[in-house]
C-alpha cells in the first residue's frame, strides 16, 4: 500500500506517494527525475548510488526512501551552486581528467564531498581509503585521487604525467 | 611528419566536452531512457538453473495469472532460426535444450518489474538433465561422450568459414592455423627448448552501467531500440536474429557506462517483447545477470614450446591453444583467429599455431579488452623470462634481441610499421630502476620487480563513415557512428576536425549514437576509432571544404585550389587579406526564396554543405593453411609495463607497489586521454592478474556473480600519485590521422605477466594460472619450498 511522505532533496521539499519497500535510489531516479544518482550493483558494493544524507555519504540503493524522511538529502544535482557555480570537486574532476565513462562519477564526487567536509585537508592515503567503496572500471583511480587532492587545495601529486 | 608545434589542437590535452554533464548529473545514459514513462513494460528473463538439459515442458499458466503480467514468451514464440555472430548456433529463447546456467528459457513483460519477477518464480519448467561438460581439454577429445551441438556441421557459418575445417572433435567449432617456416628445423637447431602450459580463468568487463535496453515498437512496424552499447554493431545481429531489414531497426544510444568489448545482451529480449506486446519494453540486468549473460573473457589453455639459441634468440615457437567458449560460439571464432596477432612483437622465423574453440556447458564468452592477445601474452611474456633465467641472461636484453623493428615481417607475414616497442621497454625499465635491487622488506614480506612487452592490433576489414555539416555561422557539426564509451572519442574527433577546418575546439559540435541520423561505423572495437573515424573525418572535412571553396571561388576571383579556411573565414592562401566569411555564403538570396528560408540558413545554391566520406581498412587475403597475409591488421600499438610488487609469504597476498606503462601511440592527439587509457588499463590489468576470476560450482553455477565476491580493484589496490607512471612514446603511423593510431586496449595486455615476473623475482616461484590469488600463491609457495631468503 503506497504511503504519502515528504523528502527534503537538494533544498526542496517533495511530496511523494511511494511503496514502503522502495529504495531512495529508485525514488530519486524514477519519481524525482534525479537520474544523476546511478544504480549499478544494488548490493552496496560499488558506490555509484552514493548521496549525502545529513552530510554523510550513504548508498541510496540500500537505503529505504521511508527512512530518509526528515533528513537533508543532497544528490549530485544539488552540488552546483545556485548561480551555476560548480563545486570545487566538480571543477577539479573536469580539469584533472578524472572523468571517463562518467557512470561512477556522481557517486565518486558525493563520497569525496563527505570526506572533504569532515577532513578538508586529507592525505593521499586518506583519499584512497575514503574512495575504496566506490568502484571505477575506466580510470584506474589515479586521476580521481589527484582531482580530490587538488580540490582540497593541495598541489597535485607528482608522477602520472606524460613525457 | 609535422611537429606538434605546427598544430593548434593536435597534441593538446583539450578538456572533454562531456565532463561537465558527467560531473553535474546531467549526462544521460540508456539506463535513463523511458524512466517513469506511462505504459512502459518491464521485461525479465527466466534463465536456466541447470547447465545441460532437455526442456521437457514449460507451464506458464500460473505465472500468467499474476496481476500486471502482459505476456510470457518461450522458445516457440521466438524466431525459429538460429543466429550468431560468427556461427548461427543460438536461438533467442531456448528450443528443447539448455546449454549453460543462464541460458534464456522464457521472457516476461509486465507493468512493473515486481510483477515480472513474481511471474518468473511461477513458471514451471521440467528438465531432463544431461551429462554436462566443463573442461575444454575434455571437450576437444575425439572420444568425448558429451556433445553440445550435434547439428554443428549443418550450422551456417556466415564469416570466416575456413575456421570450420580440420576440427579435432565434435565439440570443436573453430580451428585457426599458422604455419611459418619449419618449427621442427628450428627446434633441431636450438640450444634450449622450453615447454610450458599456461591458463587463465574467465573474467568479465564489469562496466559500471548494467546491461540495459528499451525497445519502442513504432506504428509502421519498425522498432526503435535504445542500447547501453553500440548503435550499428548492435543493429546487425539483432536484425539477423529477427530477420528484420536494417531500415526497420533504428538503434540509439547515449553516453555508455563503460564498454571494454561488451556486446548487446538484453536488446534481443526487449525487441522480442516489444514486438509481441506492441508496447515499449525496458530490461535492466541485475549485476548477477551481467555476469552470466555478459559474454565474458575467454578462458584459454596455452601450450607453449620454444626453441632458442644460447644468446636468447628465438628460433622456433609452437603454440597449441584450447579455448573454452561455453555453450555458444558468439565472438569466439574471431577472437581465436585474432589472438595470434599477439605474436607480432617478436621476430620468430619458425612459428606454428593451432588454436581451437570448443563448446562446453559454461557461459558463452565474447570480446573483452585485449581480444585474445592478453591471454596469449600471459603465456609468452612469462616464457621469455623463463628462457632468460635458464640461459643466465638478462631478460630485458633477451626481449630486445627478439623485438621487431620498423619494416620487419611478423609471424603472420605482415610488414610492421610505427614500432616503438624497444623504446617502451627501455622507458619502463628506466622508471622501475631495472637491475637495481628493491628496498629490503621485513618478516614474511618479499619484494620484486618484473616487466613485460605487449601489443594490440587494430583490425583491418572494417569501415567508418563521417558526415560533416557546415553551419551557416561557419562552425561545423561532425556526425559519426562510433561510440563515446568514456574513452573520449568525441574529444579526439573534435580536435581532428577543428585542426583540419581551422576552428577552435568549441566550434565543433559532435552528433553520434543514432543509426537514424549518423552514418555507418563498425564501432568502438579493436582500438579503432581514432584511426578509422579520424581518417574518415579528415576526408569528410576535405569534401566539405571543397564544396565551400567552389562556392567562394567566384566571389574571390580565384580557383578553388587557391583557397583555405580558418576561423570561419575563407581566404586566398597567397594573399590572406582577401577573404570571405563562411556565413556570407549563406546570405545570398535565392530568387524564389521567401519567408524563413531567406535569412542566413540555406545556401542559395545547393542548400547545405554536407561533406561525406568513408574510410575502409581493406585486408589482403589470408591463406587458410598458413595464416599468412600481407595486410591482416591496420596498425599495432606496442608497449611495455613494469611492476614492483610485495608478497606476504604467510598470506599469499600480493600488492602492487609501483607500476609503469609506456606505449607507442603513433601520435598523441590528446596526451591526457592517452595517459588515462594507460592508467585504466593498468588498473584492469592488475585486477586480471591478482583478483578476478569466475568461480564455478561442480554443477556449473557461477558462485561469485557480484562485486563482493568477484573483486575488481578499488582505489586501495592500484598504485597512484608518484607510484603510477604513464609514458607516451610517439612512433607516427603513416596511415593514421596526423600519425595517430589506436591504443585503448594495449595497456591491459602486458600487466599480468609483468606482475607474475615480479613475483618470480621476489620469491622464485612461477605462477602459470591466472588470477594469482592468495590461495594459488600460497599453494605454490608450499609446494615449491624454494623460498629465497633475502
Amino acid at each position: 500500500m503506497r504511503q504519502q511522505i515528504q523528502l527534503h532533496v537538494n533544498g526542496v521539499t517533495e511530496d511523494l506517494l511511494i511503496e514502503p519497500w522502495w529504495t531512495l535510489a529508485q525514488v530519486l531516479r524514477e519519481k524525482l527525475g534525479l537520474t544523476g544518482t546511478k544504480i549499478s550493483c544494488e548490493m552496496g558494493d560499488c558506490g555509484a548510488c552514493t548521496v549525502l544524507i545529513d552530510g554523510k555519504a550513504v548508498r541510496s540503493c540500500l537505503f529505504l526512501a521511508m527512512k530518509a524522511r526528515g533528513k537533508k538529502i543532497v544528490t549530485i544535482e544539488g552540488l552546483m551552486g545556485r548561480r551555476g557555480v560548480l563545486d570545487p570537486l566538480q571543477k577539479s574532476f573536469i580539469e584533472n581528467f578524472a572523468v571517463q565513462c562518467g557512470y561512477c562519477t556522481p557517486g565518486m564526487i558525493m563520497t569525496a564531498k563527505a570526506l572533504l567536509t569532515e577532513n578538508p585537508n586529507p592525505t593521499e592515503e586518506e583519499v584512497k581509503e575514503a574512495l575504496q567503496g566506490n568502484l571505477c572500471r575506466c580510470t584506474g583511480y589515479t586521476k580521481i585521487i589527484e582531482a580530490v587532492l587538488a580540490a582540497a587545495h593541495k598541489k597535485p601529486t607528482e608522477g602520472g604525467g606524460s613525457e | 611528419m609535422a611537429e606538434v608545434s605546427d598544430f593548434s589542437l593536435i597534441g593538446k590535452s583539450a578538456i572533454r566536452p562531456d565532463a561537465f554533464d558527467k560531473v553535474t548529473g546531467r549526462a544521460k545514459f540508456a539506463s535513463e531512457e523511458g524512466l517513469g514513462l506511462p505504459g512502459m513494460l518491464f521485461g525479465k528473463i527466466l534463465f536456466s538453473p541447470v547447465a545441460h538439459a532437455k526442456i521437457l515442458s514449460i507451464d506458464t499458466s500460473e505465472a500468467e495469472q499474476v496481476s500486471g503480467v502482459k505476456v510470457i514468451l518461450t522458445g516457440k514464440d521466438a524466431p525459429s532460426h538460429r543466429a550468431g555472430l560468427f556461427i548461427d548456433d543460438r536461438h533467442i529463447l531456448c528450443h528443447e535444450r539448455v546449454r549453460f546456467i543462464g541460458d534464456a528459457v522464457a521472457a516476461v513483460a509486465a507493468e512493473s518489474s515486481e510483477a515480472a519477477l513474481k511471474a518468473l518464480g511461477l513458471i514451471r519448467v521440467r528438465y531432463e538433465e544431461l551429462p554436462a561438460l566443463f573442461s575444454a581439454e575434455e571437450a576437444i577429445r575425439e572420444d568425448c561422450p558429451v556433445v553440445l551441438h550435434p547439428d554443428l556441421p549443418h550450422y551456417d557459418r556466415s564469416i570466416y568459414d575456413y575456421l570450420g575445417e580440420d576440427l579435432p572433435s565434435r565439440n570443436a567449432h573453430t580451428h585457426h592455423k599458422i604455419r611459418r617456416g619449419d618449427v621442427q628445423e628450428g627446434f633441431r637447431n636450438a640450444d634450449l627448448i622450453i615447454e610450458n602450459r599456461f591458463s587463465n580463468d574467465r573474467i568479465t568487463h564489469c562496466q559500471l552501467e548494467p546491461y540495459n535496453a528499451v525497445a519502442y515498437p513504432e506504428s509502421d512496424g519498425s522498432v526503435t531500440l535504445w542500447t547501453s552499447g553500440r548503435p550499428y554493431y548492435t543493429q546487425r545481429p539483432i536484425c539477423r536474429a529477427f530477420n528484420l531489414p536494417p531500415s526497420k531497426l533504428r538503434v540509439k544510444t547515449r553516453y555508455i557506462g563503460g564498454m571494454f568489448g561488451k556486446q548487446a545482451r538484453p536488446e534481443r529480449f526487449a525487441v522480442l517483447l516489444a514486438l509481441k506486446t506492441g508496447k515499449p519494453t525496458k530490461l535492466v540486468y541485475s549485476r548477477e545477470e551481467c555476469f552470466f549473460d555478459g559474454l565474458n573473457r575467454l578462458p584459454m589453455v596455452v601450450y607453449l614450446k620454444d626453441g632458442v639459441r644460447d644468446d636468447g634468440v628465438l628460433l622456433a615457437r609452437e603454440m597449441r591453444v584450447i579455448v573454452n567458449t561455453g555453450g555458444y560460439a558468439e565472438n569466439a571464432p574471431l577472437i581465436i583467429r585474432n589472438a595470434s596477432f599477439h605474436a607480432s612483437q617478436y621476430r620468430i622465423p619458425n612459428f606454428k599455431w593451432d588454436a581451437y574453440g570448443v563448446y562446453t556447458n559454461e557461459p558463452p564468452s565474447g570480446a573483452m579488452r585485449g581480444f585474445g592477445s592478453a591471454e596469449c601474452l600471459w603465456a609468452t611474456e612469462q616464457q621469455m623470462e623463463i628462457i632468460a633465467h635458464e640461459l643466465g641472461l638478462e631478460s630485458l636484453e633477451v626481449r630486445k634481441r627478439n623485438t621487431v623493428d620498423e619494416g620487419d615481417e611478423d609471424v603472420r607475414g605482415e610488414i610492421v610499421h610505427s614500432v616503438g616497442a624497444k623504446q617502451c621497454l627501455e622507458k619502463v625499465a628506466e622508471w622501475i630502476r631495472w637491475g637495481e635491487p628493491c628496498e629490503s622488506s621485513h618478516g614474511s614480506l618479499r619484494r620484486g620487480k618484473g616487466l613485460a612487452l605487449g601489443n594490440k592490433y587494430t583490425m583491418a576489414d572494417s569501415a567508418s563513415s563521417v558526415v560533416v555539416k557546415v553551419h551557416s555561422d561557419g562552425t561545423i557539426e561532425v556526425r559519426h557512428g562510433t561510440d563515446e564509451c568514456g574513452q573520449g572519442c568525441n574529444t579526439v574527433l573534435a580536435q581532428i576536425a577543428g585542426e583540419e577546418f581551422g576552428l577552435s575546439f568549441d566550434d565543433v559540435k559532435i552528433v553520434w549514437g543514432d543509426t537514424g541520423i549518423v552514418p555507418y561505423d563498425f564501432g568502438a572495437v579493436s582500438s579503432r576509432s581514432t584511426l578509422y573515424v579520424g581518417n574518415a573525418l579528415l576526408l569528410a572535412c576535405r569534401d566539405a571544404k571543397r564544396q565551400l571553396f567552389e562556392l567562394a571561388s567566384e566571389r574571390l576571383g580565384v580557383t578553388p585550389q587557391e583557397l583555405d579556411v580558418r576561423d570561419k573565414e575563407i581566404f586566398i592562401r597567397n594573399s590572406p587579406e582577401k577573404k570571405l566569411a563562411v556565413s556570407d555564403l549563406f546570405l545570398g538570396r535565392h530568387p524564389e526564396a521567401r519567408g524563413a528560408v531567406r535569412p542566413a540558413t540555406c545556401l542559395p545554391e545547393g542548400g547545405e554543405i554536407l561533406g561525406k566520406a568513408t574510410f575502409w581498412g581493406h585486408p589482403s587475403e589470408e591463406d587458410p593453411e598458413t595464416g599468412q597475409g600481407k595486410r591482416l591488421t591496420i596498425s599495432y600499438c606496442y608497449g611495455a609495463q613494469a611492476a614492483e610488487v610485495e608478497i606476504d609469504t604467510e598470506t599469499g597476498i600480493v600488492k602492487v607497489l609501483r607500476f609503469c606503462s609506456a606505449f607507442d601511440v603513433g601520435r598523441a592527439i590528446n596526451p591526457k586521454l592517452c595517459e588515462v587509457q594507460m592508467e585504466g588499463g593498468a588498473g584492469m590489468g592488475i585486477g586480471s592478474a591478482l583478483y578476478e576470476g569466475f568461480v564455478f560450482s561442480r554443477k556449473g553455477q557461477i558462485l561469485n556473480p557480484n562485486f563482493t565476491d568477484y573483486r575488481i580493484p578499488s582505489s586501495m589496490e592500484v598504485p597512484s600519485g608518484p607510484n603510477m607512471k604513464s609514458i607516451i612514446v610517439e612512433a607516427p603511423h603513416s596511415e593514421g590521422p596526423f600519425g595517430a593510431k589506436g591504443m585503448g586496449e594495449a595497456p591491459m595486455n602486458p600487466a599480468a605477466p609483468a606482475i607474475a615476473n615480479a613475483i618470480f623475482n621476489a620469491i622464485g616461484i612461477r605462477l602459470k594460472d591466472l588470477p594469482m590469488t592468495p590461495e594459488r600463491v600460497l599453494n605454490a609457495i608450499k609446494s615449491s619450498k624454494r623460498l629465497i631468503s633475502r
